[in-house]
């Protein structure tokens, strides 16, 4: 299993806050509720119990009224009910546990007032209540504690710390069990990709089978991946074919040519060896852009590829090119040293390094020197060939290494402008890092890569 | 010596074989792979060469037909296919050699020239004299007259490929190919230099060419003539 990365640990961060938003809101929603509900509760009891008592006061008026709210206000207090009966004018009071007529009262709506003890202190209690007048001459209050009816929410909001945190565990092993699901099925199809990416065209996505979106994506990856192997083959059989029809004609032509070459005498015969020439020139042409055809075609892919020494390779070439740096007064820096293994094609990697001093040594003034430079580290091998001829314009060096791309001063030198064009495929074939760059005397040309493991 | 040629490109065909002629070949042509194979079944040649993309069938599928009969002939492919994995495919399937088209005709004669000298197993001889050249093979050495001629190892390896094939044509390719191993060809005419150097050594002052240019075509190694 690999390490949870940036996007699944976002996507856990976003569902567990949804998850929580959703709670809180469900949570606010039940206290809320709970809250109302008691003091609608209380409301419907006032209401009651005051029509009641209006009744009551219809028919046995006030004395009556009065005996019955002083016994209410006695045995009622473990319910936390208020009574008070007062005159209208003085608020004087006739009867009940309130010691006077709250200044907040209102007639027939529901309000809210604090009790007073006897000496006049806030006893601490929060009263609801309902007043009537009786008759234009007294007032009548009941009411209820309202701190003994919110136990309910109280309680509630108690539990909900604890609450809280199993909601958030519980969402967090949800969301950490789904995501690792899709993490595993996702990772699954990525090691496919990285296969592929790596050369393996013959990887395909596990669990295509299922009916799900993991299951489109992983079918809908390897139909791609068959399209891409039938056009890769396509291309194959097409280049041979495109291979064979010219050559044929090529050989043909010069085999005509070293025949007529062979009956001919004198200035014919010189012209006839030209046009062999010629006939070269063009296999050359067209078997360097075959080769960077086929070369490209298996770029990335490490089939074939296998551990080599890199510095043997170079040496090697190197060898092959001393006598001719020598003619041309160029010292030539082999950069001999400790092998330097890596994974490559050895007849694609000494091409590599022919091509590269070549092209050094053919901008390389009289006297001066091409540096071969070999060197490791961390895991990576640098290879740089640098030489003391002009550079390149700044402009020019993004397509040093296209096709047909020559520098202007390559100007009477040999050459198609196709010997970088193929280092640029051999690199990519290898999965190398190919750049170029002026110096301050010429021109260095660097390739990178892994070193062998 | 007879060689068949397998090649269904009469103009192709018609090269080949005169350029196998005059090394001395009896030449026989089939431009059907079928045909080719039971010639080479039949007439036992000495050398087959043979073309890969036939109208009938791949020339490896000959190849692989003969070897399988324990045919053991040398066998010259000679295809338009010739990319460096097609080359390994081929002497892989049991071909002795491999050239691309379109190829020099001194090119396959030395080819042709090689595949013959290896199956007769020519030893090595321990002195071999040109006038007054003299290379000892096994000691690794070379003498003019009573005078050693220092070689670094990849010019004996130069010359001794030069001695082996002296008075033909020798190619660049077959050069770099059989001293260097090199499978490609380098932009710049680097194995004219090597060829200079050894030239200028062997003959030492001399005015008379050991080591002759055929423009286009490559060097002949003809000392004393």
């Amino acid at each position: 299993m690999t390490m949870p990365r940036a996007g699944f640990t976002r996507l856990i961060l976003v569902t567990l806050l949804l998850f929580a938003l959703a709670s809180a809101g469900l949570v606010g929603l039940v206290l809320r509720w709970s809250q109302s509900s008691a003091v609608s509760q209380i409301d419907a009891e006032t209401g009651a119990e005051i029509s009641d008592l209006q009744a009551f006061y219809e028919q046995r008026r006030l004395l009556a009224l009065k005996e019955l709210v002083e016994e209410r206000s006695s045995w009622r207090p473990s319910l936390g009910a208020v009574y008070l009966l007062a005159y209208n004018r003085s608020g004087e009071r006739l009867g009940g546990d309130a010691l006077r007529w709250p200044k907040e009262a209102v007639f027939d709506q529901p309000f809210e007032f604090a009790l007073y003890d006897g000496l006049g202190n806030p006893a601490g209690v929060t009263v609801r209540a309902r007043a009537v007048v009786l008759n234009g001459a007294f007032n009548l209050l009941i009411g209820r504690a309202i701190e003994p009816r919110m136990a309910l929410a109280r309680e509630f909001e108690k539990a909900l710390p604890p609450l809280a945190a199993g909601i958030g565990l519980l969402g967090l092993a949800a969301a950490l069990a789904i995501g690792r699901t899709m993490l595993r099925r996702l990772e699954a199809i990525n090691a496919a990709a990285r296969a592929v990416e790596a050369g393996d065209l013959e990887m395909r996505a596990p669990g295509a089978a299922r009916a799900d979106e993991f299951g489109d994506l992983a079918r809908h990856m390897n139909r791609m991946l068959d399209r891409i192997g039938v056009l890769l083959a396509t291309t194959r059989l097409a280049g041979d074919h495109i291979a064979h029809e010219l050559r044929t004609p090529m050989t043909r032509l010069r085999a005509r040519l070293e025949q007529a070459a062979g009956l001919a005498e004198g200035p014919a015969r010189e012209r006839i060896a030209d046009a062999v020439e010629d006939t070269r020139s063009l296999s050359a042409i067209y078997d360097a852009l075959l080769d960077i055809s086929r070369i490209e075609s298996r770029s990335g892919d490490a089939g074939g590829l296998e551990p080599l020494d890199l510095r043997a390779v170079i040496g090697e070439v190197a060898e092959l090119y001393a006598p001719f740096a020598e003619d041309r007064g160029v010292r030539l820096d082999p950069a001999p040293g400790a092998p330097l293994m890596v994974r490559g094609d050895r007849v694609l990697l000494q091409r590599l390094a022919a091509n590269l001093i070549d092209n050094a040594l053919k901008f390389s003034p009289e006297g001066g020197a091409v540096m071969i430079r070999l060197s490791q580290r961390a895991g990576r091998f640098s290879l740089s060939v640098a030489d003391e001829g002009p550079g390149m314009p700044a402009g020019f060096i993004a397509r040093a290494f296209d096709r047909f791309s020559r520098a202007p001063q390559a100007e009477g030198k040999d050459g198609f402008g196709l010997g970088l064009a193929i280092v640029k495929a051999i690199a990519a074939r290898h999965r190398f890092e190919i750049s170029a760059r002026n110096a301050a005397a010429g021109l260095i040309i660097e390739v990178t890569g892994e070193v062998a493991g | 010596m007879r060689a068949l040629v397998i090649e269904d490109d009469s103009v192709t065909a018609g090269h080949i074989a005169e350029t196998l002629v005059k090394e001395g070949f009896e030449v026989v042509v089939h431009a059907d792979a079928a045909q080719g194979l039971r010639a080479a079944l039949t007439d036992t040649p000495d050398l087959i060469v043979i073309d890969r993309m036939l109208p009938s069938l791949d020339g490896l599928d000959v190849i692989r037909r003969l070897r399988e009969r324990e045919v053991s002939t040398p066998i010259l492919v000679l295809s338009a296919l010739g990319a460096a994995d097609e080359r390994v495919q081929g002497l892989d399937t049991g071909a002795d050699d491999y050239l691309a088209k379109p190829f020099d005709a001194s090119e396959l004669a030395a080819r042709a020239r090689a595949l013959m000298r290896r199956s007769k197993g020519a030893a090595v001889p321990d002195v071999m004299l040109f006038g007054a050249l003299e290379i000892r093979p096994r000691a690794r050495t070379a003498h003019r007259g009573d005078k050693h001629i220092p070689l670094s190892p990849k010019e004996f390896d130069l010359l001794m490929f030069f001695a082996e094939n002296a008075g033909r044509v020798v190619t660049r390719g077959l050069l770099l190919e059989k001293v260097w191993r090199l499978h490609f060809d380098p932009q710049t005419n680097v194995v004219d230099v090597h060829v200079g150097r050894l030239r200028r050594k062997l003959e030492g002052g001399d005015p008379a060419p050991v080591i002759v240019s055929v423009r286009g075509e490559g060097y002949i190694f003809a000392p004393g003539q």
